[in-house]
């Protein structure tokens, strides 16, 4: 399946709080341009990755903080991060984009970490496990 | 992050952020962002140049501030974003909503009463 990372991908463990916000994008960083992603690639997956476990971290497991799992890796001539959560299932993918705003006052506030990552990414996929939630980005690497 | 503010010339309001807009970032500067763009204040310029990173909650922030002045009929908009954070302003729709100007002159000459 061409979704699925092979077993050289790169892990990291994470708890969901919002000190893992930091080492999560830097270790997307490191990773990513070791695998030969441009800067603009690098920065639209450290992006989606911040607003995947911000979501998480405020919503994924009420009373208790979620555990997280990222694996990076190539898929093809693109990069897929794969991000796991034992939370309750959830596919954001799901939720419907907001709509444009005709003015500011009209603005409504929410749903733009969903919005960004599906407009940045080249293609989102979500499955639920036995053990959690699973998303997964695949961005271009240029 | 860190924020400040200066007061320039025809009640101009240039706010200043500098560093990563996510979740510990905004926290760190949204309730003076509130306040820096608090009535009386009509002209306002937030100068985006050292952010280095933008994400979702910072853009919330953003919007929450230019809702405020923009309701008390004031002008706001926002000057030198990098490449990365004018993509993701523009994905996200913000530019349609506050302009973005890359000029610092024509920024503040935008919030200016007509």
């Amino acid at each position: 399946m061409a979704e699925a990372l092979g077993d050289e991908a790169q892990c990291l463990d994470l708890r969901g709080e919002v000190s893992a916000l930091r080492p999560m994008s830097d270790w997307i960083r490191s990773k990513a341009l070791e695998l030969g992603a441009s800067e603009e690639a690098v920065a639209a997956l450290e992006l989606c990755a911040n607003e995947l476990l911000s979501n998480i971290i405020e919503h994924g497991s009420p009373g208790r903080q979620a555990r997280v799992q990222l694996r990076l890796g190539r898929l093809g001539g693109q990069l897929g991060l794969e991000v796991r959560d034992d939370g309750p299932a959830f596919d954001p993918l799901a939720v419907d984009p907001p709509a444009p705003a005709a003015g500011l006052a009209e603005a409504r506030i929410g749903g733009l970490g969903v919005h960004l990552t599906r407009s940045l990414m080249a293609r989102c996929l979500y499955r639920r496990s036995a053990e959690g939630n699973i998303l997964t980005l695949i961005a271009d690497t240029v | 992050m860190n924020i400040s503010d200066e007061l320039l010339s025809e009640g101009i309001h240039r706010i200043r952020l500098a560093g990563r807009m996510d979740m510990a970032g905004t926290q760190q500067i949204e309730i003076k962002l509130s306040g820096m763009t608090a009535s009386p204040r009509k002209a306002v310029v937030i100068d985006l140049e050292e952010v280095t990173f933008l994400a979702s909650i910072g853009i919330r922030s953003l919007l929450m501030a230019a809702k405020g002045v923009h309701g008390r009929g004031g002008k706001i908009v926002l000057v030198g974003a990098s490449p990365m954070i004018r993509k993701v302003l523009e994905t996200a729709g913000l530019d349609t909503l506050i302009p973005l100007f890359d000029d610092v002159a024509a920024a503040q000459a935008a919030v200016v009463s007509s």
